[in-house]
């Protein structure tokens, strides 16, 4: 037996209801029956002219290249595209939707996260003004049919067997990184090709690299030609960390982004910290989190002590990042790098500073620097 | 066996284990439940709930009602239906009536299952009639309609019965099918949760 929606095969999730088999593991999305066969969602026919793009700067040559091979795999494969932090993903893909929409198929563009939804939602009108651009997510679900849709994950049930191209963003992110059921979901709502957009791919992509289904494409360098920061890591006891911490923020007038690993933590920092500077604090049990994040990019030289909610898809203009305790367990290895891609993404402020302060030596983070060094060895 | 809800196996592991009353939910998801086991009265019949509708307990329903997980129905009664079945021995249970549409639309009669496992005789005497259905009654009928509920045509209902529900939110349903019963019945009262701003003796007093 096996789910229609989310490919799930372990038999202890099927139960027999009066109407039959179903599957629960993915029973939040709606009950799907297994006996029934599932119909593709249609939506409204791509109008003409919708494939039109403008880009708000050209693409460096890299990026060009990248791009065009890209847009040439997906004729045939899915395609990873393996770029570093800043790297421009959203922009490297442009001209594979507007391949696609041009032969009049349908694009979807997925994202974990909601957030970014809105905001991806705003960038695409900009590329593609003559296409109808729809954003799904929740509390954004009146209009379901476009001719480029955006939406999350877990939005991704209402369209079975609906995209000819699929561009998941972040699939190694939370929520989407490790859940077998949205996994399940994002297959079986595309019928054609895939792009994974990642700076750090999952052991899930690195498999399914490894089994030849899909080609990967890298693009090592931003977009500005400078090195990705290379972090700087200081190895000492919690007190003497402090004291660099509190002598690093002096030293600077930037942006500056302090990732601590838990939101006790953040605000203990917090309290310490604002006897000596002002700083603010973003967590996800914040309430008012936009409007934080809002002044501080304000803000030039503003300092925010955060959880891993900041650590992907925030863009502040010339900041630094120093990550606490990055040795400690909440920290994965594409957490550090996603952290430390926060700094130098300005062209106006290229090399930006990072710190790693750990309280015992940490090969993950050792690990996390290598990266680094290598993607900026293989760049030229 | 896996807890119902989470999915994490769930194990007899010590000696204690076997001794203890078993449960179709891990504990960790069945403490979400407040259980609160109130008698009170309701129009002057007799009363009982087991939870307060807290956001564990909904979020389980609507799981059970809306996304149509039938393998839920052990959840709510399973720990308690030897002692309902004690309590209201010698009863018939009249379940309260679903809209036609919803229940076409889930497939299954939900409140049917969910009281399944107390081995209770049920029966299902009340019509639940939408405003579109309300204007072909006549008046005759229409004043015997109290909310959208009816009484069955020709239905023998037995003395001893208990009306019941899932959730009690406003009582209006429950009202309702009060109203639309003969006089003179042996009557309990009984649902699975209430709606915490409604435990107001008072209010239910009335």
């Amino acid at each position: 037996m096996k789910c229609p929606r989310c490919l799930n095969t372990d038999r202890e999730f099927f139960y027999r209801g009066s109407n039959g088999w179903y599957c629960r593991k993915c029973i939040s999305f709606g009950r799907a029956m297994l006996e029934e066969d599932r119909e593709a969602a249609v939506l409204e026919p791509v109008r003409a002219g919708s494939e039109e793009y403008v880009l708000q700067y050209p693409l460096t040559e890299a990026q060009a290249r990248v791009s065009h091979q890209c847009a040439e795999a997906i004729d045939t494969t899915s395609v990873l595209l393996h770029c570093v932090c800043g790297a421009g993903k959203t922009e490297l893909v442009v001209e594979s939707i507007s391949k696609m929409l041009k032969a009049r198929k349908n694009v979807c563009f997925a994202i974990p996260r909601r957030q970014v939804v809105l905001e991806l939602e705003n960038r695409l009108r900009q590329y593609f003004p003559n296409a109808e651009v729809t954003a799904v997510c929740g509390g954004h679900t009146e209009k379901l049919t476009g001719d480029i849709v955006i939406c999350t994950t877990h939005q991704l049930y209402r369209y079975y067997g609906t995209f000819d191209l699929l561009i998941l963003d972040e699939p190694d992110a939370f929520p989407f990184r490790g859940n077998a059921v949205l996994h399940g979901i994002a297959e079986t709502a595309c019928r054609g090709r895939t792009i994974y957009l990642t700076a750090t791919p999952d052991a899930w992509l690195k498999e399914k690299e490894k089994r030849g289904e899909l080609i990967c494409l890298k693009l090592n360098r931003r977009p500005h030609g400078h090195d990705l920061p290379v972090p700087v890591i200081k190895t000492a006891p919690t007190v003497i960390l402090l004291g660099i911490l509190l002598y690093w923020l002096k030293k600077r007038s930037t942006p500056r982004m302090i990732f601590v690993p838990t939101i006790r933590q953040a605000h203990l920092l917090h309290t310490f910290l604002s006897r000596f500077v002002s700083c603010s604090v973003c967590t996800s049990k914040t309430e008012n989190r936009d409007e934080v994040i809002e002044a501080f990019r304000q803000k030039k030289d503003g300092i925010i002590i955060s959880t891993t909610v900041l650590e992907r898809g925030v863009t502040i203009p010339g900041s630094d990042v120093c990550v606490f305790h990055a040795d400690h367990g909440v920290f994965d290895e594409a957490g550090l790098i996603q952290m430390a891609g926060r700094a130098g993404r300005s062209f106006q402020y290229p090399d930006g500073d990072v710190l790693f302060l750990e309280s015992s030596r940490s090969a993950l983070v050792r690990k996390c620097r290598k990266e680094i060094l290598e993607a900026n060895r293989c760049a030229v | 066996m896996r807890c119902l809800m989470c999915g994490k196996p769930m194990s007899k592991e010590t000696f204690a284990d076997l001794f203890r009353e078993e449960d179709v939910l891990c504990a960790d998801c069945r403490d979400g439940w407040k259980r609160i086991r109130r008698n009170f009265r309701f129009q002057g019949k007799k009363a009982f709930v087991l939870y307060e509708y807290n956001a564990a307990f909904s979020s389980c329903l609507l799981q059970f009602k809306e996304c149509g997980d039938e393998a839920l129905k052990t959840a709510f009664l399973y720990p308690d239906r030897r002692m309902l079945r004690r309590m209201y021995h010698g009863r018939t249970l009249l379940l309260m009536p679903s809209s036609e549409e919803k229940e076409r639309e889930r497939g299954f009669s939900h409140l049917k299952e969910l009281f399944e496992g107390v081995g209770l005789p049920m029966m299902e005497p009340f019509l639940k009639t939408g405003e579109q259905s309300q204007k072909s009654l006549g008046r005759k009928e229409r004043r015997k309609m109290s909310r959208g509920i009816l009484l069955k045509p020709g239905i023998a209902l037995p003395h001893r019965c208990v009306l019941a529900d899932d959730v009690i939110t406003t009582g209006s349903t429950m009202r309702g099918a009060l109203s639309v019963l003969p006089e003179g019945l042996d009557l309990r009262i009984f649902a699975c949760a209430l709606t915490p701003s409604r435990t107001s003796e008072d209010f239910l007093n009335a």
